[in-house]
């Protein structure tokens, strides 16, 4: 970043390939679909490029950078409420569709193998638990599941106490427990959630 | 001998996600083995904890293919383009700023100059006017020889008096006390 910060391009360039599909990975599950995730993406890229002439490496780069990806999803979140567009749930690959989550998983798996089957309809159910959570939880979990960020970073990267972001994260986890439960005894799908996969929902 | 189970509550809920988080004090971590050990029930909840926690690895792993870094990188060309065009847009209003500001510069300073010259030329001037019936007689009291004969003339007002001049404007040495 120090590179990037004295104007070297390829310095970028190599920065993005490194951090880009995990950003990206955040903000899928923050976002209703996966163009808008990509969308976002860039925008925490352009974000890091304009602001690269005031970063300091006083605290961890990743901290840094998903702090501009934590500004960018609630930003995203704002604007999507102000617009009121109407919610729809996520298809397979993060697109929009029609249905109920249940639904979705027979559509999804209805022509599958079965263990392909099997690993999809995992996929949309752990997908769907996500969206049980509010949106700081699920920031939260994204950053202490995928990052391995500490309860210290994750505070330090949403701007709240480290109190805060432990009383966020037993809460996440508990609601991942209820809601995963049946699926995990039985193998039953969960409980669905209305506007699952949009940013109304968060 | 089994103790009294300890409600679940959110609490202990905090402790047991922090504990596997590996978040906990020493002290507070053991507290936590302790109930762990001693309950079956606070076993099965971790469990469940980690196990719904674990399925979160199922999720796919997020691809990026090269067009997508690639559109990135122009797009931030772009706003870098447009950033430096905007800047150099931005560029003759400021150099018209700076020029405004330095003809002001130079013209207050020019009628200073001005100013102080003219003061400077009349003082000199109005001395000269002053001295001039002096000058004109100059040889006629030079061909006296006799500073007191000269002051008998002033004092019967047959010689211009003159009156005092600022230290300045006084000669060094004046040719009639050298007589």
């Amino acid at each position: 970043m120090l590179q990037v910060r004295d104007d070297d391009a390829a310095a970028f360039e190599e920065l993005m390939l490194r951090y880009q599909h995990r950003v990206l990975r955040v903000l899928e599950h923050l976002s209703p679909s996966r163009s808008e995730a990509e969308d976002l993406t860039q925008e925490v890229f352009l974000r890091v490029f304009r602001a690269r002439k005031s970063y300091t490496p006083d605290s961890k780069f990743s901290t840094w950078l998903f702090t501009i990806v934590h500004r960018v999803a609630s930003n995203a979140r704002r604007n999507q409420a102000r617009r009121r567009e109407a919610p729809l749930p996520a298809t397979p690959s993060g697109e929009l569709a029609g249905g109920g989550m249940e639904q979705l998983v027979q559509a999804t798996t209805g022509s599958m193998p079965s263990r392909v089957m099997a690993k999809v309809e995992m996929r949309q159910i752990v997908r769907a638990a996500l969206t049980h959570l509010n949106p700081r939880q699920r920031m939260a979990v994204l950053l202490n599941k995928f990052e391995g960020m500490s309860y210290a970073d994750i505070a330090e990267t949403m701007g709240v106490s480290v109190s805060a972001v432990r009383s966020l994260l037993s809460r996440a986890r508990v609601t991942l427990k209820d809601v995963l439960e049946p699926y995990l005894d039985q193998g039953r799908p969960p409980r669905s959630h209305n506007g699952s996969g949009t940013w109304a929902s968060q | 001998m089994s103790r009294p189970l300890p409600e679940i509550d959110e609490a202990l809920q905090l402790d047991l996600v922090a504990y596997l988080d590996g978040e906990l004090e020493p002290e507070q971590a053991r507290r936590v083995e302790q109930l762990l050990y001693n309950h079956p029930a606070v076993q099965e909840e971790v469990r469940k904890l980690e196990a719904s926690w674990d399925l979160l690895e199922e999720l796919p792993q997020t691809q990026v293919d090269e067009q997508f870094t690639q559109s990135t990188v122009e797009l931030v060309i772009a706003d870098l383009t447009q950033q430096l065009q905007s800047q150099q847009q931005a560029l003759p209003r400021q150099a018209r700023r700076w020029w405004l500001l330095l003809a002001l510069v130079l013209g207050v300073a020019a009628f200073a100059t001005v100013a102080v010259l003219d003061s400077v030329w009349l003082a000199r001037e109005r001395h000269l006017s002053q001295q001039l019936p002096l000058l004109q007689r100059l040889e006629q009291y030079e061909e006296v020889r006799d500073i007191q004969f000269l002051e008998q003339m002033i004092q019967q007002k047959l010689v211009p008096i003159l009156p005092p001049q600022p230290q300045d404007w006084q000669p060094r040495s004046d040719p009639l006390s050298k007589r």
